[in-house]
């Protein structure tokens, strides 16, 4: 019985420290911004894949993924009490995470301009590929899936980023149009024109994958 | 399939290829990340920093205003060069002879004589007007013991000074003509051959035994003729002169 009564009250207090599943984002920001610090982790857990995987594609570099999506939570924390709810909290945190990445690719053309290296360095070889440690044996199969992801990733990565941003927003990340057009903050038309473009292009590099 | 249908169909396609892409995860201590990021302070500012903007905009510039001086200093220094004249000086005889043998001959071409080939050349007894010319060291080497030589920029009593028409060449050319001049013997002008006019009486010529009415052939065995050149530092040694149809090598001595 005693035992019952411990297990119990571990429940509720587990249940009181995490944040409520249902919580909306909002309510989690605004929890934050109490003070709650459980409310913010809970935040980062929701997002971190997602945000991950977009800058992942973006960037065609695991590495650097993870340490600006890493920026970009801190960055969303330091700047709460400028966020307003208007719109989604999901606009906002990939608008702050495609600005980071913009940033990044323009700082690593300013190296590559810079770097002596960089001159005898070609485009395959800039960028590092995301190949998580697996052991087992790989079969056929599972190599040509992997060496066509690469081909994909570096197909999507050699998009303008005009046209990269809104195919990985609504082919990868699965966003509507208009959720889209809000992150980019640009019309409907072009975000739409822009994604029918950068499918083309990307239709011309990936001909044998289709 | 019309175009447009083809188009859709196309990137249709293309949004499958895409969505069906292995996905990256976060790696298991990413919210260990964020929370010592956040715990350090405010987020890594990644824009350039002064350093950048020092390479970018101050050094260009600083190597701009030194290539820019360098040059500039250059010009100017030239211009100044070039614009004093070519002179041949007596210094005063008083002036005691440069480290040598007491042998060495005295080149004093005449004052009132402007040296051929140099039309602005005048003679100066006064050093007013003109830079200082830097004091020159005499090797011994460049003496010759025993005479029959002279040294025509280091000789005793005489200064010559060409001012080097650029200021980075090393070539500075001494007229054949002028040689003789300075030797006291001068010739016909406008003529291909030369022939001696007069000899200055006393003159380092007339001691060496030349006498008016010779022709120059050769000094120190170069041709005598408008294109020869000696540099500054020669050591004259002989004059090859013809007379009455022979050929004379004439050694010059003091």
């Amino acid at each position: 019985m005693a035992l019952d009564k411990i297990e119990s009250h571990r429940m509720e207090a587990l249940q009181r420290s995490m944040p409520d599943e249902k919580l909306s984002d909002h309510a989690l920001i605004e929890a934050t911004r109490g003070g709650d610090e459980t409310a913010f982790a809970e935040i980062v857990g929701r997002y971190r894949n997602q945000i991950t995987n977009y800058l992942y594609r973006f960037l065609n570099d695991y590495e650097e993924a993870v340490d600006l999506a890493q920026e970009t939570f801190v960055r969303v924390y330091f700047a709460l009490d400028r966020y307003h709810t208007n719109f989604a909290f999901s606009t906002y945190i990939y608008r702050i995470a495609t600005n980071l990445a913009i940033s990044e690719i323009r700082r690593r053309k300013r190296r590559r301009l810079l770097s002596l290296t960089g001159l005898f360095q070609s485009e395959d070889d800039s960028d590092v590929e995301f190949q998580p440690t697996d052991h087992r044996t790989l079969p056929d199969v599972e190599l040509v899936e992997d060496e066509r992801n690469k081909v994909i990733g570096r197909a999507i990565a050699a998009l303008p980023e005009k046209y990269r941003v809104p195919v990985i927003l609504r082919d990868i990340e699965g966003k509507s149009y208009d959720e889209v057009a809000e992150i980019m903050e640009l019309g409907l038309g072009t975000t739409k024109s822009r994604i029918s473009r950068g499918r083309g292009l990307l239709k011309e590099k990936l001909q044998h994958y289709l | 399939m019309g175009n447009e249908e083809q188009k859709l169909y196309n990137e249709e396609q293309v949004s499958r290829l895409l969505g069906d892409l292995k996905r990256a995860e976060a790696p298991n201590d990413f919210d260990f990340g964020v929370r010592a990021r956040i715990a350090k302070g405010k987020p890594a500012d990644k824009s350039p920093s002064w350093l950048p903007v020092t390479v970018r905009y101050a050094v260009p510039l600083v190597l701009l205003v030194l290539v820019g001086g360098y040059f500039a200093f250059n010009a100017f220094y030239s211009l100044n060069v070039t614009s004093i004249p070519v002179v041949v000086a007596d210094k005063p005889a008083k002036e005691p002879p440069i480290a040598g043998p007491p042998s060495t001959p005295v080149i004093a071409p005449p004052p009132d004589q402007t040296i051929a080939g140099h039309p602005d050349v005048k003679p100066e007894t006064s050093t007013k007007g003109r830079l200082p010319a830097p004091e020159r060291k005499v090797s011994p080497k460049a003496e010759i013991p025993g005479g029959g030589s002279i040294d025509l920029s280091q000789h005793e009593g005489v200064k010559i000074e060409v001012p080097k028409p650029e200021p980075r060449s090393r070539s500075t050319q001494i007229s054949a003509k002028s040689v003789l001049t300075i030797i006291g013997v001068t010739v016909t002008s406008n003529e291909p051959v030369w022939k001696a006019v007069s000899v200055r009486e006393g003159g380092i010529g007339d001691r060496s035994g030349i006498k008016a009415g010779d022709v120059i052939e050769a000094i120190n065995d170069q041709p005598a003729n408008e294109k020869t050149g000696f540099a500054n530092r020669t050591i004259l040694r002989t004059i090859r002169v013809r007379r009455d149809g022979t050929s004379i090598e004439i050694p010059i001595s003091h």
